[in-house]
């Protein structure tokens, strides 16, 4: 459904991503795993096709979107939803007419119809008493799922969540996974994760893609990630932070680290 | 550290050299980015009149639930602020120039001087400069929050133009009603230089009509107008282009809306200077 091939994205001199590929199958979940400021969003951003990579390719149901004229990517952009990392909803409408303005450029549908269909999304996401206030006056769980009702609006085939749980308590995370479950079980939709969160993974990964660095050091399942003795993976398991993992055991290695 | 003080003294000539050239390279590299800036706001208001004209028609745009709140924000809500600037301004003008009149005995045409400077100049000028103050700097604002918060990408992912659907009505109101705004100016400049002209020169109302309308003619109403709609082009890409290039959170949104008042300003005043070269040499 979706291969990324070899894909590199440098910011200036910066290397961000150095040669990720990976692979997203029809009806499964994605999770995009690694430590703060490892890429993900930009991998994310480059499968969405808002930032095009460097170099390699990214092919959705066959089509190269990465070298694709902004007017055909529109039409790539119809399967596909996705929820940012902050939301971002508009903050000068009301959630349902946010949810309501992809549906009134996108269709033709009537205005009834689609107050109609913005109800259903809410309710997916159990935010039909939120339909009429503004996102600055929603919690950032409720704004979270308030997005993924946004990113539902149009039918996507393909969802794609930047952090989902990231800042929700252990409750809210756990239903924001279960929703992700529920709409790849009941509609068959493709869902691709970017989280911090083992818990999380553990609940709805099918398939499990970690960076380092820029690096793909795992790509398998869970099973995988569970068995793996690679350290940089087992702590990331386990969340423990071992002294000298990053390479630093002595005064002079961290001077050296200080001077490169 | 002796050798090191004479390699590094200003009048060693190589680094002289050495500083004239970076010097150099440093103003090609922000020349650059300038010409850069300068083609990317060419783009937008390329694209902003493509979803103002085209783009509804196709209905590749929609224009309609957003265009009336943002000219009532553009246009009604700044009537007062021009209101009592333009009078103000009106009342000066007859002010400071009745007392070098009078000596001539010339003091009946002093409605003249407000006719042709306030719809010549300073209509359209000042207008331009409260408009660039409190519309253009909201516009920045408001796009810089949201290009920090990615609602300007979450609107491309679910293909809606960002300009289409952001620049084009806060462009079309700007040029919709910066004119109007614009001839509000006029009036209430003459007015306010009428009140002055009654109260401190005895000039009656109906005298002052009459000079004002002996002094305008159409193609001074037209040439002013003709500036206002440049400034508004102006004040619309330059702020919302501004916006739309912020990056690093709230500094970056203060930073941002800053450098698009200042580019507004001087913009204006240098295409100032231009069209009233113009407008003097060919039109009137
Ligand atoms: N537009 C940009 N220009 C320059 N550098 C960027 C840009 N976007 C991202 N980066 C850099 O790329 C690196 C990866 O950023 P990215 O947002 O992908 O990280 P991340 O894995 O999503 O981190 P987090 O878990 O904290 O969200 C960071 O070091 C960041 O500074
Ligand atoms: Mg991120």
């Amino acid at each position: 459904m979706i291969e990324v091939d070899n894909v590199t994205k440098s910011f200036g001199d910066f290397v961000v991503l150095r040669g990720v590929t990976c692979q997203l199958r029809r009806g499964e979940t994605m999770c995009v795993l690694g430590g703060s400021g490892g890429g993900k969003s930009t991998l994310l951003k480059i499968m969405i096709g808002a930032i095009r990579p460097t170099s390699g390719r990214v092919i959705i149901d066959g089509d190269d979107i990465s070298r694709m004229p902004e007017a055909q990517l529109n039409k790539v952009r119809r399967k596909f939803g996705v929820m940012f990392q902050g939301g971002a909803l508009l903050n000068s409408m009301t959630v349902g007419e946010n949810i309501a303005l992809p549906l009134h450029y996108h269709t033709k549908l009537d205005a009834d119809t689609i107050g109609t269909m913005v109800k259903i999304k809410l309710q997916q996401v159990d935010l039909l008493h939120a339909e009429h206030r503004l996102p600055a006056e929603l919690s950032g769980g409720m704004q979270k799922r308030a997005a993924v009702a946004r990113a539902l609006a149009l039918d996507p085939k393909i969802l794609f969540y930047d952090e989902p749980s990231a800042g929700l308590d252990p409750i809210t995370t756990t239903r924001v996974d279960f929703l992700i479950n529920k709409l790849r079980d009941r509609m068959r939709m493709s869902n691709v994760v970017v989280t911090h969160v083992m818990e999380s993974v553990q609940r709805i990964a099918d398939h499990i893609v970690m960076l380092d660095k820029g690096n793909v050091i795992l790509d398998g399942t869970l099973a995988d990630l569970m068995a793996s003795e690679d350290p940089r993976i087992s702590t990331f398991r386990t969340g423990e932070y071992a002294e000298g993992a990053e390479g630093i055991t002595s005064t002079a290695d961290y001077m050296k680290d200080l001077l490169m | 550290m002796a050798g090191g003080s004479i390699k590094s003294s200003p009048l060693n000539p190589l680094v002289l050299c050495g500083s004239v050239g970076r010097r150099a390279i440093g103003f090609a590299g922000s020349l650059r980015a300038g010409l850069e800036h300068l083609g990317g706001m060419w783009r937008m208001f390329v694209w902003a009149i493509y979803y103002c004209t085209i783009g509804p028609l196709t209905g590749k745009s929609k224009l309609r639930g957003q265009l009336f709140p943002m000219m009532s924000n553009v246009g009604v809500k700044s009537f007062p602020i021009v209101f009592l600037i333009a009078a103000l301004i009106g009342a000066i003008l007859v002010l400071q120039t009745g007392d070098v009149l009078k000596k001539y005995g010339q003091i009946n045409e002093a409605p003249g001087v407000v006719a042709l400077s306030m719809t010549l100049e300073l209509g359209p000028l000042m207008t331009a400069v409260i408009l660039a103050a409190r519309v253009g700097a909201s516009f920045t604002a408001v796009l810089a929050s949201m290009k920090i918060n990615d609602e300007l990408l979450a609107l491309e992912t679910m293909a809606i133009h960002p300009v289409g659907y952001l620049v084009a009505p806060r462009f079309l109101s700007m040029v919709i009603m910066v004119p109007c705004l614009t001839v509000m100016a006029y009036l209430v400049g003459m007015l306010g230089g009428s009140v002055v002209a009654f109260s401190n020169y005895d000039i009656p109302t109906s005298i002052y009509v009459l000079k004002t309308t002996f002094y305008l003619e159409m193609k001074h109403i037209l040439s002013g107008l003709m500036k206002s709609e440049v400034f508004g082009v102006i004040i619309a890409i330059v702020c919302c282009y501004n916006g739309f290039i912020t990056t690093g959170g709230p500094m970056g949104l203060g930073r941002s809306t800053m450098v698009a008042v200042v580019t507004s300003l001087v913009l204006i005043i240098v295409a100032d200077a231009i069209l009233t070269a113009v407008v003097i040499n060919y039109i009137l």
